[in-house]
């Protein structure tokens, strides 16, 4: 199922499609590690509910909601 | 071993300049301090609010010049952080290109910290390694072949423990032989449209005569078109046409040209670091279980709330000790030096009310500043400070600032100075100003006394304890109210920098170094005294004169004959006379209570207060308000020692005292409109307390601000509090008039 990451609960795995914005943004998203192909988790939220902090490659990452909309993914099962 | 393609650096004149460079977190700071001990030096980059951090490494008998980049996760050129890289990185600007870069990168997070490192790879500057955190890497069941490393990257790689000092010294020898023999990484193969895309930017920008690109910034502009500017190209719409048909092209190989960089980076680092990483089993994360508690909806909350109480607690209450010290070691400082100098008065003024107090007035803040320094390196040294920021980012969001502000303006209700001081720790060069700016808004101590004062005053007696204790607890937020809109509408429509991505790395959890917290509260006090401290100082020798001349000498005497001529109703000449030869009578101190109150009234300030008085009365304020507003702008506490001045009862007031309490009371408009009506009006009271929470009366600040920002902000934000708060003064007078 197609969606965007800030869209997936807290536990859940997905794989990164594409990054949906301008060159310059995507650009920085992906040497971050945000890179399609990659397996991301979501953790937790936060306890007001943005940011959010994912797991992408090892490493743990918060960002907000409006900044996980620009990343599709396609959510797996474990 | 790959040739290098600069200059090798022996041919170079002078000392051989080393640039650490890195990612955020990696322990790079820690090595600079460790490898150039306090022989360091902080200023700005030009133009830029970026620290630059150089400092001298001495091995043997060979001098190097050793740079500390600010940290940064790639070369894109988002932040100013990452601007002075690419900046110093190709030599623009006028700044001087390193002879050799080393690498600091964290073991635990290899691929990724190589990013950079393949990115740096482009510009042809001899390389070397140095593999920090290995101690963390084991631990966590990473296993990392060094020597095979090293021969894949085709440059030397030096494992340490900054944290420890382990490995400092084959650092030290790797950097020598390095500049000696320096090696270059190899650079990637790029796909042929990408190849293509930087020979049309190459081109294409060189017949616009724009400068001429380098291959390794031709790639940087093609991927990042915020570049342009680091990589010395002016003209954007020409690059925009030339990159849209590059972007086209990428497009048509079956490449997304968002992603398509760090693609390519990573595929090739995949097979660059195939056999050098083996991870038993899955990756041990130390920080899992502890995040669980730490970010935990209720308790991590609790725990937040716990650690902040604590950090205020010791700015607001612990550091008052220290500073009764500073305050005492001030007046100990000017009773011993008044006596030797009684028969020049105006040098014994200058001494102790100008320069001592203002030396005991930069020294106050010491105390805050090193106690805020000591919690911010133990929060950010054991991985906190990350987490505080993700758990409270909302609250802020709305209005520009982020989860990283939340600490400054925290301190700021403790003290400004430390708390824009503090706001080093954010790395988003907008949220950053935003939160300096708004950080004189909150209610520092030194507010606290005005307000006691004219609560106790005003409000007490008439309402009683309830009402006085919830307008102390409401002036407190007057600020913060203003301020978070404030941020918002600067955000919306006035800041034309682009909004940066809050993207928060969570680091392991480690156990910090007191050597390294250490270092960071010398760092800062020692910036603070240096350079603002020299700033303050000169504002109070400023404010000092103005108080003091024009000292006519006719003043004292007709103040003292007015004194007599009153007296002489109560007392014979005998008795006065008496009296006045005794200077500890009640009549002696009384005169030369009159006599102060003089000649404030006929310094320059005071004549000025006169003057601009017009300009206050809309807000209600008498000409003794408004020179005791004018007063205390270069430190707001001051109106209590200027009040207890003008109103007669000297210098030795504080925001208890009942005489002072009395007069201002009693006090009555002499003439004018309201001639025989009280001057303290509950609308002017309000009017008073509410500028005081609004104006950025603070001459340190204003200087903290300027050292921070620059001198156009500083004024930007002197101006518009002022104006601020005298339109909200203004608008509580004329409001409350119709009620009361």
């Amino acid at each position: 199922m197609k969606r965007t990451l800030d869209s997936l609960p807290v536990g859940s795995s997905a794989r990164i499609e594409e990054i949906l914005s301008d060159c310059d943004r995507a650009n920085r998203m992906a040497t971050l590690g945000f890179i399609p192909g990659r397996k991301v988790k979501v953790t937790r939220f936060a306890p007001l509910g943005d940011p959010i902090s994912v797991e992408v490659d090892g490493q743990e990452i918060s960002l907000r909601r409006a900044e996980a909309r620009i990343i599709q993914v396609h959510q797996i099962a474990e | 071993m790959n040739e290098p393609d600069n200059q090798t650096p022996k041919l170079r004149q002078g000392r051989p300049l080393v640039a650490l460079v890195g990612n955020p977190n990696t322990g790079k700071s820690t090595l600079f301090n460790r490898l150039t001990g306090l022989r360091q030096h902080i200023a700005n980059y030009p133009g830029i609010t970026v620290e630059k951090k150089s400092g001298l490494l001495r091995v043997g008998n060979i001098d190097v010049d050793l740079l500390d980049l600010p940290g940064c996760y790639s070369l894109t050129a988002v932040s100013n952080d990452e601007r002075v890289v690419m900046d110093v990185l190709g030599g623009r600007r006028g700044l001087q290109r390193p002879d050799l870069l080393v690498f600091v990168l964290d073991a635990t997070n290899l691929k990724r910290n190589l990013l950079l490192v393949s990115q740096c790879a482009e510009l042809g500057i001899p390389a070397l390694i140095a593999l920090n955190q290995c101690d963390a890497a084991k631990r966590n069941g990473i296993r990392i072949h060094v020597d095979l490393l090293g021969q894949r990257l085709g440059v030397p790689v030096v494992e340490t423990i900054a944290t420890r000092g382990n490995g400092l010294e084959d650092l030290k020898k790797a950097i020598v032989s390095a500049l000696d023999a320096p090696s270059v990484l190899p650079k990637i193969h790029w796909p042929e449209c990408i190849t293509h895309g930087c020979g049309l930017l190459r081109a294409g920008l060189q017949s616009e005569g724009s400068a001429e690109l380098s291959q390794a910034e031709a790639l940087r502009v093609l991927f990042d078109s915020d570049s342009v500017f680091t990589c010395g190209v002016s003209d954007k719409t020409c690059v925009r046409k030339l990159l849209d048909t590059a972007h086209k092209e990428i497009r048509e190989s079956g490449l997304n040209p968002g992603s398509a960089e760090a693609v390519i980076h990573y595929r090739h680092l995949e097979s660059l670091l195939d056999g050098v990483v083996e991870a038993s089993g899955p990756i041990a994360r130390s920080h899992d279980s502890i995040d669980a508690l730490l970010l935990n909806r209720v308790w991590g909350t609790l725990i937040f709330l716990g650690v902040m109480y604590v950090v205020f607690q010791s700015l607001y209450s612990w550091a008052g000790p220290l500073m009764d010290l500073i305050d005492a070691g001030t007046s100990g400082a000017q009773d011993f030096i008044r006596p030797f100098l009684t028969t020049t008065p105006a040098l014994q003024s200058l001494l102790c009310d100008g320069i001592i107090a203002g030396v005991g007035g930069v020294l106050i803040f010491l105390p805050q500043i090193l106690i805020l320094f000591f919690f911010i390196a133990l929060l950010e040294d054991t991985g906190y400070m990350a987490r505080a920021a993700f758990l409270v980012d909302k609250l802020f969001s709305w209005c520009g600032l982020n989860g990283r502000s939340f600490v400054p303006l925290l301190s700021s209700y403790a003290c400004a100075i430390p708390g824009v001081m503090a706001t080093r720790t954010l790395s988003d060069p907008k949220a950053r100003l935003t939160t300096i700016l708004m950080a004189p808004f909150m209610s520092c101590s030194a507010r606290l006394p005005v307000y006691i004062l004219l609560i106790g005053t005003f409000i007490e007696p008439l309402y009683g304890p309830m009402v006085a204790g919830a307008v102390l607890f409401a002036m407190h937020f007057v600020g913060l109210a203003m301020a978070l809109p404030l941020a918002w509408v600067l955000n919306r429509f006035f800041l034309k920098i682009k909004p940066q991505p809050f993207i928060l790395e969570m680091p392991d959890y480690r156990v910090p170094t007191l050597r390294n917290i250490f270092h960071r509260m010398w760092e800062r006090g020692r910036e603070f005294v240096l350079r603002a401290g020299t700033v303050i100082l000169a504002f109070s020798i400023l404010i000092w004169s103005l108080l003091y001349f024009p000292r006519n000498p006719e003043v004292e005497k007709k103040a003292t004959e007015s004194f007599v001529a009153k007296a002489a109703a109560n007392h014979s000449p005998e008795e006065i006379q008496s009296a006045l030869a005794n200077p500890e009578s009640e009549l002696a101190t009384a005169l030369n209570h009159q006599i102060d109150s003089a000649y404030i009234e006929q310094s320059y300030l005071g004549r000025f207060g006169k003057a601009v008085q017009p300009v206050f009365a809309p807000a209600g304020f008498d000409w003794k308000i408004t020179v005791g507003v004018l007063s205390s702008f270069p430190a707001r506490e001051v109106i209590i020692a200027t009040m207890g001045i003008i109103y007669n009862l000297g210098a030795d007031v504080d925001e208890g005292s009942d005489d002072l309490r009395a007069v201002l009371q009693k006090e009555k408009w002499p003439s004018g409109l309201h001639a025989g009506e009280p001057v303290y009006t509950l609308p002017v009271v309000l009017g008073i307390m509410v500028f005081f929470a609004l104006c950025m009366q603070c001459g340190a600040t204003v200087a903290i601000i300027a050292r921070e920002l620059n001198w156009r902000w500083a004024a930007l934000s002197f101006f518009g509090m002022t104006t601020l708060a005298w339109l909200s003064a203004v608008l509580i007078y004329q409001t409350g008039r119709v009620f009361f």
